[in-house]
C-alpha cells in the first residue's frame, strides 16, 4: 500500500480528533493546558481547538431544543474537540499511538479519525508486518531449501558415493542439482509473479489511491525486483546446496 | 619409491571398536598383496583406508610419499580415476544397464573414450555376459553383478587394483578365469591389493600374503 498517495489525496486534512467530553466539567483553560501538553509531542504540527459553542452552531439543532434548554445546558452536553495535525504520515501513526494511550487512561477522552485515515495505521502496521513476514518467509524458504537438498542427498547417497569412489567429484552433482532446483524455482516464481501482478491490477482498479509495487516502469523498482529474484533463485539455492553437501565427500 | 605405505595405522570406530591396531605395510609398484584373515579381521578396513573412504584414527598413510592427511578430496578423486576398485558389495548403479555402469568408469577416467563401445563389449565377451549388456544391473544375479564390478575396475587399465573379495559370489570356473586375469594384470607391472579368505586363491601363492586377525597384522610373508 502506498501511503504517500493517501497523503496526496487528503493533504491538509490529515488529522486526528480528540474528543473531550464535558463530564469532568473542564473549562477552556484546562483544555488549553491539555492542548499545550499534546503540542509538546514531536509528531504534532498544530492543534485547533473547537469549543462546544462552535459545534452547536455546526450541528443545526432544532429550535425546539433551544426553547426547552438554555444555551448553557445544551453546551454542557457538547464536547471540546482538538483537531490535532501531525507533521507527516509517518507521524500520524506515532501520534495516534500517543493519543490512544491518553484515551485509554482517561474515560472522558475519545479519539476519532477519518475512516480513510484508519488505513494509514493499518498500512503502518502492515509495513512492519510485511517486513516481519518477509524475514520469516526468507527464513522458512532457506530452511526448506536446505532440508529438500538434505533429503535429496540422503535419497541419492548410495549413487553419489559410488560416483565419488569411481573418481567423480561433487562439483558435477552440485551443478546438476542447482540447474534442477533453479529450474523449478524459476517456474514457481514466474507463476507467482504473474498471479501477483494479475491480482494487483484488479485491486488497483478498485482502490485508486493505491499504486503498484513494484512499479515496472521505475528503474529502482526493477533493480530491487531483480536483486530479490537473484537472491531467492540463485544465491539462496546455491548456498543451501553447498551447505547441504558439506562433509559429504568420500 | 613405495606406492603405498601404512605407518602405525589404527582405526577405531566409535565408541571403542578397534578395527585396526598399529598396522605397518609397504606396497611397492608391481606388488601382488593378498590380505587374508577371518571375517572381521580388518581386511576391508585396510582397503577402505587405502582408497580413502575411511580415515585412520592414528598413524599415517602415504601415496608416493605424499601423506593422505595433506591430500584434499579432489586429489583423491583424481587418484581414484587411476585406481581400479572392486567392492565387496559391488557398488553398481542398480537402475543403469551393465553397459552404462562400465561406461561411467571410462568416462570418469577419460580413458579409451574413442573405442569405448568396442572395449566394453570385448570385456563383456571375455566374462561371458555380453548378452546382458543392455540389462539393468538390478536384474542380474549376484555373480553377474560381481563380474560387472570387476570389468568396471579393470577395463580402464588402472595403475593399482584394489579388490575386496572379488570371487565371493563366483563359481569355480569363473574364479579360475578371474585369477588368470588378475595374474595377467600383475604381470604387466601393475600393483594389486586383494582381500580374500578364499582358500582357492590363497593356495595359488600369488604374492605377498598379509594375515590379519582382530585388527592386528599377525603375519607378513
Amino acid at each position: 500500500m502506498n501511503i504517500k498517495n493517501l497523503l496526496n489525496l487528503y493533504q491538509d486534512q490529515l488529522h486526528i480528533n480528540l474528543i473531550i467530553y464535558p463530564f469532568m466539567k473542564k473549562n477552556i483553560s484546562d483544555i488549553s493546558i491539555l492542548s499545550s501538553e499534546i503540542e509538546k509531542l514531536s509528531s504534532v504540527k498544530k492543534i485547533i481547538i473547537i469549543p462546544p459553542e462552535e459545534l452547536i452552531k455546526k450541528e443545526y439543532l432544532s429550535s425546539e431544543l433551544f426553547k426547552t434548554f438554555s444555551q448553557e445546558e445544551i453546551k454542557s452536553y457538547f464536547p471540546y474537540i482538538l483537531k490535532i495535525y501531525p507533521f507527516s504520515v509517518k507521524d500520524y501513526s506515532i501520534l495516534k499511538n500517543h493519543l490512544s494511550l491518553l484515551a485509554k487512561t482517561n474515560p472522558d477522552i475519545e479519539i476519532s479519525e477519518h475512516k480513510i485515515f484508519k488505513l494509514i495505521s493499518l498500512a503502518s502496521f502492515l509495513k512492519v508486518g510485511f517486513l516481519t513476514l518477509v524475514i520469516i518467509w526468507l527464513f522458512f524458504y532457506a530452511i526448506f531449501l536446505y532440508l529438500i537438498n538434505k533429503f535429496l542427498n540422503t535419497y541419492l547417497k548410495h549413487q553419489t558415493q559410488i560416483f565419488l569412489l569411481l573418481g567423480g567429484t561433487l562439483r558435477n552433482f552440485k551443478f546438476l542439482r542447482f540447474l534442477f532446483v533453479g529450474l523449478i524455482l524459476s517456474v514457481a516464481f514466474g507463476a507467482s509473479f504473474y498471479l501477483f501482478f494479475y491480482l494487483s491490477n484488479h485491486v488497483l482498479s478498485i482502490f485508486i489511491f493505491l499504486k503498484p509495487y513494484p512499479d515496472l516502469s521505475k528503474v529502482l523498482h526493477l533493480l530491487f525486483l531483480g536483486g530479490y529474484v537473484f537472491f531467492v533463485i540463485v544465491i539462496l539455492p546455491w548456498l543451501a546446496i553447498w551447505i547441504s553437501y558439506r562433509g559429504y565427500e568420500v | 619409491m613405495s606406492l603405498i605405505i601404512l605407518k602405525s595405522v589404527s582405526k577405531i570406530y566409535p565408541p571403542f571398536f578397534k578395527a585396526l591396531i598399529n598396522i605397518n605395510l609397504e606396497i611397492n609398484k608391481g606388488d601382488f598383496i593378498v590380505l587374508t584373515g577371518p571375517t572381521g579381521a580388518g581386511k576391508t578396513t585396510v582397503l577402505k583406508l587405502i582408497y580413502g573412504e575411511e580415515k585412520p584414527t592414528f598413524g599415517e598413510i602415504f601415496y608416493r610419499d605424499v601423506p593422505y592427511s595433506k591430500l584434499k578430496t579432489k586429489d583423491f578423486s583424481f587418484f581414484r580415476r587411476n585406481w581400479g576398485i572392486i567392492f565387496q558389495d559391488y557398488k553398481l548403479f542398480p537402475d543403469l544397464t551393465v553397459y552404462e555402469n562400465i561406461k561411467i568408469s571410462l568416462i570418469l577416467s577419460k580413458k579409451f573414450v574413442k573405442e569405448m563401445k568396442f572395449r566394453i563389449y570385448e570385456y563383456l565377451e571375455r566374462f561371458n555376459i555380453s548378452q546382458k549388456a543392455q540389462k539393468k544391473v538390478k536384474e542380474l544375479s549376484g555373480g553377474e553383478q560381481q563380474k560387472v564390478g570387476i570389468i568396471r575396475a579393470i577395463i580402464k587399465e588402472p595403475e593399482m587394483l584394489i579388490a575386496d573379495e572379488p570371487t565371493g559370489n563366483l563359481d569355480p570356473a569363473s574364479i579360475k578365469e578371474i585369477l588368470e586375469i588378475l595374474k595377467e594384470f600383475n604381470k604387466d607391472g601393475k600393483t594389486l591389493i586383494l582381500a580374500t579368505h578364499d582358500p582357492v586363491i590363497l593356495n595359488q601363492n600369488l604374492g605377498k600374503i598379509v594375515k590379519l586377525n582382530r585388527g592386528e597384522m599377525i603375519q607378513d610373508v
